[in-house]
């Protein structure tokens, strides 16, 4: 391999890492605070990337549909909290994945009613669809790079929201003794509110974001739960920077591990998560108990 | 109206009832399970009423504070704060008619560090005020100043003590609830924490203090209960409580 297919895929890599880290990020904070295992958060991806894929067939463009994905997310998100999964908090986890993976077929089956069951590719924004040369025998998509700046940008500000504003505060108190946060006179169940639709927000911006790079079809949002899971396992439950270096890490180790040895390419993932948990069985990033 | 209690004459603002007590409980049942452990307890605090809740291990002084903050629901009985009736309330809108809590255990949040902790909740009383701000609380805790940058599982004892302290004052409270605030802490920081409730009593705030240490309650408080099983076994003056040898031992065991 030269060495322009190499930064390629290594670039390929961070941004398929850091979309994953807009999914996982959600995943880790809903089951760090609430404890919900939410089967349905790869759902919320595809039902991001229908929103761009009828926004873009209405308008002709995709520019509308990433912060309509964010704020229809926001919204979606705490009215999903607000009427269901706040009334799984303290039931068993069976419950809630039961209850989460009704919400997946839900899903499925608005969007089947809705738009049908076919493949549809999603046209990238023509200002982006060029590619960017960076050196004089390697170039890369424009709208690889945007996607790969928004998720930075995006990161940035979730990790200085969390960890420099009262918000962020709350958010992390609530993670660790929800009881005290409510004794102080802050109402958890706003936080988790909150949390919940901030999540859902994320995960739609992400599908909005990669519907031009994957296309968009049905049960699209499987591969994404399972593997948004896994950088939670890896990154240690309800750390956001857990996620976020167990997202680079998973989107490197995947897209090099198919480009290096395409033999190996469906296991590579879960071999460095078990190579982890081996390692650290709490996860990379797990607070000491 | 309950007769007994001794009101401190710190007359609260203008609007408010003045007849009101700051707390009510009428009749408070808890149970933990099938575990009756609250049985019908009442109890008044007065504006600025500095109240002891003492006895032994296990008769469910905890469960009846966390009962009147809204932390573990009641079964039967009532509670009011300033007058409105909380029973059933969310512990967060009871703490906002200004009630605050330094729980057994203290309560820290690690993840955040000390200045984190006292910002969290800060917010004026209920009735506009901000007595206490973060550099007063800094200024009556200057171990926190020092330390302000650290996380709260870098703390010792006596300091995570002195935050949990501190965070509860940046709610600007009517009421601070009080649970074993010198457990585990070496004499010299017990010295310290009864020095800043004797400081929060002069500033016109009521507390609820559980604690075992006879001598330095029979100083902190206006008035003692004694819980035995769930039940009031003694209300009254600390001098009364100190001079009944026989009702100390049977039900303080000193
Ligand atoms: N969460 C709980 N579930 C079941 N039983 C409990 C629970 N918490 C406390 N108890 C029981 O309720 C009783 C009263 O406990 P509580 O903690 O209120 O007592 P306490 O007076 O505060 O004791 P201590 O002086 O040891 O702090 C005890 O018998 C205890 O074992
Ligand atoms: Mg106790």
């Amino acid at each position: 391999m030269d060495a322009a297919t190499l930064l390629t895929q290594v670039l390929n890599g961070l941004q398929y890492g850091l979309l994953l880290f807009l999914v996982a990020s959600g995943l880790t904070l809903v089951f760090g605070i609430m404890g919900v295992i939410n089967l349905a958060h790869g759902s919320l991806t595809m039902v991001g990337a229908y929103l761009a894929y009828a926004i873009g067939a209405a308008t002709g463009s995709l520019w509308l549909a990433l912060p309509l994905a964010v704020a229809a997310g926001a919204v979606f998100g705490a009215v999903l909290e607000r009427v269901l999964i706040r009334r799984f908090y303290d039931r068993a986890h069976l419950d809630q994945v039961l209850l989460t993976f009704a919400l997946i077929l839900l899903f499925e089956e608005g969007r089947s009613l809705l738009v049908g069951n076919d493949f549809h590719s999603v046209p990238i924004p023509p200002v982006l669809d060029w590619s960017v040369p960076i050196s004089s025998i390697f170039s890369y998509s424009a709208y690889r790079l945007f996607v790969l700046a928004v998720c930075v940008v995006i990161a940035a500000l979730l990790f200085l929201v969390i960890h420099r504003t009262r918000f962020g505060g709350m958010i992390r108190a609530s993670a660790e003794k929800p009881e005290m946060v409510e004794a102080l006179g802050i109402p958890v169940s706003r936080v988790q509110m909150a949390v919940f639709a901030l999540g859902t927000a994320l995960a739609m911006l992400a599908g909005a974001l990669s519907a031009p790079l994957t296309s968009v079809y049905p049960n699209m949002g499987d591969g994404v739960l399972i593997v948004s899971f896994v950088v939670v396992v890896i990154g240690g439950i309800g750390s956001i920077a857990g996620a976020f270096w167990g997202a680079l890490l998973i989107g490197l180790v995947d897209t090099l591990g198919k480009a290096l040895v395409p033999d190996l390419a469906g296991i590579a993932v879960y071999v460095l998560m078990a190579a982890v948990l081996l390692w650290r069985p709490t996860g990379l990033f797990a607070r000491a108990a | 109206m309950s007769a007994g209690i001794a009101s401190s004459g710190t007359a609260s603002a203008a609007g408010t009832r003045a007849t009101a007590p700051l707390l009510e409980a009428r009749a408070v049942h808890t149970y933990y399970g099938a575990s009756h452990i609250v049985r019908g307890v009442d109890l008044a605090i007065g504006p600025g009423e500095t109240v002891g809740l003492m006895g032994r291990n296990g008769m469910g002084k905890t469960t009846l504070i966390r009962s009147l903050i809204g932390l573990t629901p009641i079964k039967r009985g009532s509670v009011a704060v300033g007058g409105t009736d909380v029973t059933g309330f969310a512990a967060s809108r009871i703490a906002r008619l200004g009630v605050s809590y330094v729980p057994e255990g203290r309560g820290i949040f690690a993840s955040l560090s000390v200045r984190e902790n006292l910002t969290l909740a800060a917010r004026p009383g209920v009735d506009g005020e901000r007595a206490w701000t973060l550099e007063r609380v800094l200024t009556v805790f200057p171990r926190l100043a020092e330390r302000i940058g650290n996380g709260g599982d870098q703390l010792s004892g006596g300091e995570q003590q002195m935050l949990s302290i501190g965070r509860a004052l940046m709610t600007n409270p009517r009421l601070i609830v009080l649970d074993e605030a010198t457990e585990g802490l070496a004499p010299l920081v017990r010295a310290e924490i009864w020095r800043t409730l004797a400081l929060i009593r002069a500033g016109g705030t009521a507390t609820l203090i559980v604690d075992k240490t006879v001598s330095a309650m029979a100083e902190a408080c206006d008035r003692i209960l004694v819980l035995v099983k769930g039940t009031v076994a003694f209300e009254g003056p600390p001098a009364t409580l100190v001079a009944d040898a026989e009702a100390m031992q049977r039900h303080l065991g000193v």
